[in-house]
């Protein structure tokens, strides 16, 4: 019986507009080198000063994790040569980061620091191309234990990561734009015998890539172990075309970054007081909202995930539910109709109050449900009061019990046949006959009403 | 602290610097001499007086200023072609 051991390193871009230690600004996409200055392109002379949003940014996400932050945080030069770092270092956080000690779905957070991200290389033949706007971008690296224990694991732990990054308006999360990456540490043991050697891989950038790529791993440890032969630690790469990891470079070759303090940079000073502005501010975060919908709206836990899979869904639940007094409900049609419109459609242009307003139409027996799915499906579109709808189309229903008794009258007249067969004990013929009433109703008796008058009528 | 040939020969590989024999013995000396003075310095009895403690890092607000033109940058790349660096191409890395 093995067991796998993996945790995780999330690198997340803050949402700042400039980066951590220049004015520049931070925009994806723009012309190479059009967002550089002389200190993120490490001129000698310049020096960097911290941008107060990125610290925000992190504050925020520290207190979203329950971590502890630290009143006093150092920069740290992280030296080693590659293109992509004009200075030869980067400025990250070493040995006092800015906060420790958290949690995210039941997974350890080891540590959050702030650092610099680095420019961009395109390999073109025997040259490569650098394009630093993306130098000195702000980023925190979220570093978990070793606490999950498969890729299924895993995936749950980033989801709900990257949804407490995104609630926060700390990172747009997007994975495929690179502002959330992803590193995983892998190893296996057998059941009861001491942690193995692990291996590092690199280039898990989307949910399919860090399941796929932890699977691979798992597998190939276990299969090297059972072989007889021993993991060596060293940093791998998923390769998104093959499914499959390989070597990067080896221990031996593990760089020596010889850290030290960035003397350009005074300790980070933190006061309580603008850790307290910050936690106030924070919005509801999905974790708090999932037990939330259970405890209070009863929902399964199930829905309750789905409605919280981005702020702007839980928020207009949140509304739905609040307008129309009928959570379930609310939470029935955001996560069936309204998540399958944005799908279908690209967006729902029905605000929550208009559905709040048609779920109070159905409460009020004003429509029926088959009526309100054919109302919903068209204000998804055009955002109009479901009222102006209803009236238009004339699709209230009928609740006059006075008015259904004559529909059923002609009904029980016309179909004398079917209701001596019914009389006689043959109760399957009533489907028919309820049918007949709602066609002499055109659809609109109040389908319940209709049934129980029937049934009174025929003497059932 | 001593630092022999072979520490220097190490520090210099991180630094990528091409350093020969002759060098290398003689930067193992200055190297040792400079920390040597550092030991010395911590020898220094402090019982009694205050630590100065650092200021706090100064913070800038989250407001854009203009970057550099992409001339200046092309002006002092060695190597430059369509809005880019150029190096000698490297794989592997962070």
């Amino acid at each position: 019986m093995w067991n796998a051991v993996i945790g995780l390193e999330v690198h997340a871009r803050l949402q700042t507009r400039t980066k951590i230690f220049c004015g520049c600004a931070v925009s994806f996409g723009a012309p190479p080198n059009t967002q550089v200055c002389p200190t993120c392109l490490g001129y000698p002379g310049a020096l960097p000063v911290l941008n107060r949003e990125a610290v925000e940014l992190a504050i925020r996400m520290a207190i979203a994790t329950g971590c502890t932050i630290h009143h006093r945080s150092i920069f740290a030069r992280k030296n080693y040569f590659y293109p992509d770092l004009p200075k030869g270092y980067q400025i990250s956080q070493f040995d006092e980061p800015l906060a420790t000690g958290g949690s995210v779905n039941g997974i350890r957070i080891r540590r959050i620091h702030m650092e610099e991200d680095a420019g961009k290389l395109i390999h073109h033949g025997d040259a490569s191309h650098v394009d630093l706007n993306r130098a000195g971008t702000p980023l925190i690296e979220i570093v978990s234990e070793p606490d999950i224990r498969s890729a299924a694991e895993a995936d749950a732990y980033l989801t709900r990561l990257r949804q407490t990054l995104m609630y926060a308006g700390v990172c747009d999360g997007n994975m495929e734009e690179g502002s959330l990456r992803c590193d995983a540490n892998v190893s296996v043991h057998r059941e009861g015998e001491p942690l193995g050697t692990r291996t590092e891989v690199k280039n898990v950038n989307s949910f399919r890539f860090l399941r796929a790529a932890i699977d691979f791993e798992i597998a190939r440890q276990i299969q090297v172990l059972e072989a007889g032969g021993t993991i060596v630690q060293e940093t791998r790469l998923f390769d998104p075309n093959s499914g499959e990891t390989r070597v990067m470079r080896s221990k031996e070759e593990a760089h020596d970054y010889r850290y030290f303090p960035d003397p350009d940079l005074l300790p980070l000073e933190i006061e309580e007081e603008w850790i307290d502005d910050v936690r106030t501010a924070l919005p509801e975060l999905p974790a708090a909202r999932v037990a939330r919908y259970q405890n209070e709206h009863g929902l399964s836990a199930t829905d309750a995930e789905i409605l919280v899979t981005s702020r702007e869904i839980a928020e207009y639940f949140d509304a739905a539910a609040a307008a129309s007094g009928n959570a379930r409900a609310a939470a029935n049609w955001v996560r069936n109709d309204v998540l399958r419109i944005q799908n279908e459609r690209g967006a729902c242009r029905l605000s929550a109050e208009g559905l709040a307003q048609l779920i109070r139409l159905i409460d009020a027996g004003t429509i029926g449900s088959k009526a309100a799915k054919e109302i919903f499906d068209e204000i998804a579109t055009t955002g109009e009061d479901p009222r102006a709808v209803v009236e238009r189309k004339g699709l209230a229903q009928v609740s006059d019990p006075a008015v259904i008794r004559e529909a059923a009258a002609k009904v029980i007249e016309r179909n004398t046949t079917q209701v001596e067969q019914y009389r006689a004990g043959k109760t399957q013929i009533f489907g028919f006959l309820v049918g007949q009433l709602m066609k002499e109703t055109r659809g609109k008796a109040n389908a319940e009403m209709a049934n129980a008058i029937l049934k009174e009528m025929l003497g059932g | 602290m001593n630092i022999d040939r072979e520490e220097a020969r190490r520090i210099a590989e991180l630094a990528r610097l091409d350093l020969d024999d002759d060098a290398l013995v003689r930067m193992a000396a200055e190297m040792t001499k400079i920390l040597t003075y550092i030991d010395q310095l911590r020898e220094v009895d402090v019982e009694g007086f205050e630590e100065h403690t650092a200021e706090a890092t100064p913070l800038r607000d989250d407001e854009p200023r203009p970057s550099l033109d992409r001339s200046s940058a092309e002006r002092n790349a060695p190597q430059w072609t369509g809005g880019f660096f150029v190096v000698p191409k490297v794989i592997g890395g962070e």
